[in-house]
Order: C-alpha cells, then structure tokens, then sequence
C-alpha cells in the first residue's frame, strides 16, 4: 500500500556529485537557480541544456527519477509553452488558429521557457536525488550558524528538520501497519458511503496519533536519559569536510555561469 | 479451510533500487481444521506469507488457494474484500489498532464493515470479553483507559467478533508476561478446537510452537524456504534448525545435549513433563547399574 513511496529521494549510487560535500551542493544549486535565468538566446539556451545533461550524467542516477520530479510540473510547463507561443507577436507568422496568429518568435519563447523551468527542477532534484537528508540537514544547519546571534535558533531547527525526516519512513511503516489491521477488520478505503468512509478514515488517523504522541513522548525520554540539553558545546560524529573538489564544482558552477553571461544577448 | 501456496513469491517496492525479494516461490500447505505454527528467523517473510493468505498482499507470481477461491497477482479488490471475511487476522501488537470512543464501538467495527448482524453481534461482546478474561463493564469505557495487556485482549476479541473460519495469529502474545502469554494462547486455542477453525500461529517462541501446533511450517532461507511437517518430526532436526538461527524446544535440546554426551536416549518428546519422565528414568537405571 504504502510501501511504494520513496521519501527523501536520495538514490544511494557513487557518483562525483553523491561524493561532494553537502554545503558545496547547496552553494552550487543556489548559483544556478540565478544561472538559469541568464539564458536568453540559442546558444546560451544550448550551453544550459549541455550542463544540465552533462551533470544528470554525472550523477549516475536512472533518468527515470528525474521524469518523476518533473511530471508534476509538466502541466506548468506545457501552461506557459502555449501561453508564450500564443501572446508573443515576433518573427514570422506560422500559422493562425481561431483568429490568434503564432508566430516563430512565440513557439522559440515557448520552447526557451519550458526549458529554463525544466532546468531548474532538474537542479532541485540533483540536491535530493545525489545528498542524504541527514546530509543536508548539516549543510542547512551550517548556513544559518551565522545568523544564531540574531536569535535565531539554529540547532534546534536543524534538529527538528533531521527528526522529522527521520521519522517519516517510520511513520509511514506505522500507518501501512494501521492500514493493514483495519483492512483486514474489513475497513475500505476506497469504497461506501460518505458516513462509513469517516468511520474508517477514523479508525486510520486515530491510531496513528496516539501511536505518534506516544513515540514522541518515549523520544523525549530517551533523549533526556542520555543528557541531551540542547546544541551548546555539542560535537558531531559525521563532520562536513570541504575538499578541493568542493572547490572544483563550485568554479565549475561559476564557469558555466560566466559562459552564459559571455553568450546571452545584451 | 484448506490453504495452499502454489510456487508463490512475494517482492517488495518492485522497480525501485530498493526493490527486495521477501518470498521466492514458496510452496506449501495448511490442511484444513489444522492448527499450524509458522516458525523462522527475523526476516524470513513470516509476516509477508500471512498476509498473503487474506489479499493484503497480492503474489508477485503463483497463487495462493483458500478453499475454493484463488489469489494472485490479478485478483478483483472485491473477491479480495469476500475472502476477508472468512479470516480473521491478530497482526503483531494488536492494541495498536484499537481507536473506537468506548470498547463496544471498537469490537462492533469489525462486524459492521464486513457487512454482518451488528445488533446480535452486540448481544455477544459480554460473551466474547469473557472468553478473553475481561468483565463486561469495560464495555462503555475508552480503550485507551486500560492497560496495555487489557487493550490487547480486547482488539483480539474485536477480530474473534467477526467470526473467521481460518484465525492468523501473528506473535499474539508478544511481549506479555508469562501467565498472561500462556493464558492467551490457551484461550485462542480452545476457540480453536471448539469452533474447528484453521489456524496459523506466528511465532518466535519454539516452546508456543512444539506445544499448540499440530504441524509446523518453519521458514528457512532463500534455497529452502519452506519446510514443513509434525512438530516431532521438524524439531527432531535440532542441528538444521541451529544452521538457519533457529533453536528446537528445551525439551529436545536437552534430549539431544544428554545423548551426545552417551545417553541411551531413545526417544525425544516435545512435553517437557514425558521428557522429564524418560530422562529420570534413565538416571535411575543408571546408578542401578553403575
């Protein structure tokens, strides 16, 4: 049932970009979340699709999980393709439908945004697909260390972020367990009339907060059993190192970014 | 109700890197009115083939048989929906299903969804709660009010409510205290004999198993995975069984254990008490000669 769902997405492979160092690879993706946007014709559009493939490639991840995070946006992007193609009035004009003319410009604009926002995605999910969560979690917690003089709670948020994505798959193993058991008490999820279908949903959510109240309850326990008081003067087991290659990708980054500045149209 | 598993194998997450073999095609059988104890290590997919035998898992390939209904990997949710009927399932820590206001709405769930007579289902709870060793007065309270053993043999008798022909048992007296364990099992399997269910015992405890089983199915590793046979004759094998992390009853391990050591030991009884008998009198016997 709930089995099938993949959280966190990381696929755990070995590849240059799993190997970098997680604050590297936020680094790198905010630059080219800006990046992005500096293309604006042929062949800077050309340079950002030639990145784009170049590091799905270099991540050795199956394409096929790439599709996955970019179905969800597909209608956004098939959205603002049309809208492009139908309201740019440059170029040529190609054909007419229903009184709106499409010109050459409009499908080259169409074609120039889907690809932009499709590059962005591709972006995000290399972050999720090549770096575990605990990973990340560190590399988040590092960037806003900074701002901890401000008040701002840095431990505790980035402790609470590594808790919560820990718990999702146990969570999830829990309500499969709920789902199960009533299932087989004869509970449809999927069938009858609006009054049964809430005394199942019922007999689903309550469950599982009770069994969640009480894990965070035994969490809080064992926490405080073991002296836990909070992120002063605590050290960490896994300690994020920036390599030389950490370096490398960020000017590779800033490389690519100065190619498309170079190429784009002024 | 007669099962079998006909070359059936079970993976999960299929078509994801983490996609994992849980059962690879298992035959065997559970005769009908039989009372089976299903043995194995962690991991050895217990679990998967007992929920295999009510649909909550479909087969990856082979089909599973109940009486004269079939499950595999294309069965219709309905026909799935049917066969619940007739099997009731007491999944690992059943209290952990429990979410009814009062005790009574919580047994009632089960009959009212499978589509049974609620009102003189109602009339039986006093009657089930006794069997369980609970008064009826817990009837109007909160489950969550209770203690966890009580909580426990209330969502076991929230399923026996339902009236299965085949009972699946996952470790149902996991983690109770010692006369509670045996208490509950003694009590599952009276309702057993009484009704003439077929009934399958999950457990990890070969004692439980040598002592309520009429046939044991033990869950071995990928190149065997199923062996099954008397419970005599399957715990007999105490080296095989040590092989795949699994120990035979007390009472055979010491049989074993004093015949290596040069008993004259013939016979190897799984009731610790005919045990006991025998090796006593060999002792005798032998100061006699010695």
């Amino acid at each position: 049932m709930l089995q099938n769902i993949v959280i966190g997405q990381y696929i755990p492979v070995d590849s240059p970009l799993h190997r970098l160092d997680s604050r590297a690879k936020i680094l790198c993706l905010l630059a080219l979340a800006v990046i992005v946007f500096l293309a604006n014709e042929f062949w800077s559009y050309t340079a950002l699709v030639t990145t784009v493939i170049l590091f799905v490639v270099l991540s050795r991840v199956p394409l096929k999980f790439f599709l996955k995070g970019l179905l969800p946006i597909f209608i956004l992007i098939i959205f603002t393709f049309f809208l492009h193609a139908f309201f740019t009035n440059e170029g040529a004009v190609l054909f007419s439908v229903l009184g709106f003319s499409v010109y050459s410009g409009g499908i080259e604009q169409g074609v120039y945004i889907s690809v932009r926002i499709g590059s962005l995605v591709v972006f995000a999910s290399l972050l999720t697909l090549t770096t575990t969560p605990i990973d990340l979690t560190d590399g988040f917690e590092s960037f806003l260390r900074p701002f901890k003089r401000f008040g701002l709670p840095a431990h505790e948020m980035a402790l609470m972020m590594s808790i919560s994505i820990r718990l999702i798959p146990t969570l999830l193993l829990e309500a499969d367990r709920i789902l199960k058991a009533q299932a087989a008490r004869g509970a449809d999820f999927a069938k009858g009339s609006l009054r049964t279908r809430l005394e199942t949903l019922t007999a689903f959510i309550i469950p599982l907060f009770v069994r969640s109240f009480k894990r965070a309850e035994d969490m809080a326990t064992a926490m405080d059993a073991r002296g836990y008081r909070g992120g002063e003067g605590r050290t960490k087991l896994r300690v994020l190192k920036w390599r030389a290659r950490d370096t490398i990708a960020c000017i590779i980054v800033a490389g690519v970014g100065v190619v498309l500045a170079l190429l784009r149209d002024f | 109700m007669h099962i079998a598993f006909q070359n059936v194998s079970y993976s999960y997450m299929i078509g994801s890197p983490f996609e994992k073999q849980a059962l690879a095609s298992v035959n065997a059988h559970i005769s009908s009115g039989s009372f089976t104890g299903v043995v194995g290590s962690t991991g050895s997919g217990k679990s998967t083939l007992m929920q295999l035998i009510n649909g909550l898992l479909l087969p990856t390939s082979g089909e599973v048989q109940l009486g004269d209904a079939r499950l595999h990997r294309k069965t219709k949710r309905k026909e799935v929906k049917q066969m619940r009927k007739k099997i009731g399932m007491v999944f690992q820590y059943p209290e952990h299903q429990l979410f009814g206001s009062t005790v009574e709405e919580d047994m009632l769930f089960g009959p009212r969804h499978l589509g049974m007579d609620v009102n003189s289902i109602r009339k039986r709870l006093p009657a089930l709660l006794d069997i369980v060793g609970i008064g009826e007065d817990v009837l109007p309270v909160s489950p969550f009010s209770l203690s966890g053993g009580q909580m426990r043999r209330i969502a076991i008798a929230g399923v026996l409510a339902t009236d299965p022909e085949v009972l699946i048992l996952d470790e149902p007296a996991a983690s109770l205290d010692p006369a509670g364990h045996r208490a509950l099992l003694d009590v599952l399997k009276t309702w057993h004999d009484e009704r003439g269910l077929t009934s399958i015992l999950v457990t990890h405890d070969m004692e439980d198993a040598a002592r309520y089983a009429d046939d044991i199915i033990v869950m071995g590793p990928a190149e065997k995975p199923v062996t099954s046979g008397p419970p005599a004759e399957v715990f007999r094998q105490v080296e095989w069984l040590s092989d795949i992390g699994l120990a035979a009853p007390p009472s055979i391990r010491i049989a074993h254990a004093l015949q290596s050591a040069g008993w004259d030991i013939r016979d190897t009884l799984l009731e610790p008490e005919a045990m006991a008998a025998v090796v006593a009198n060999q002792w005798t016997r032998g100061k006699k000669e010695g």
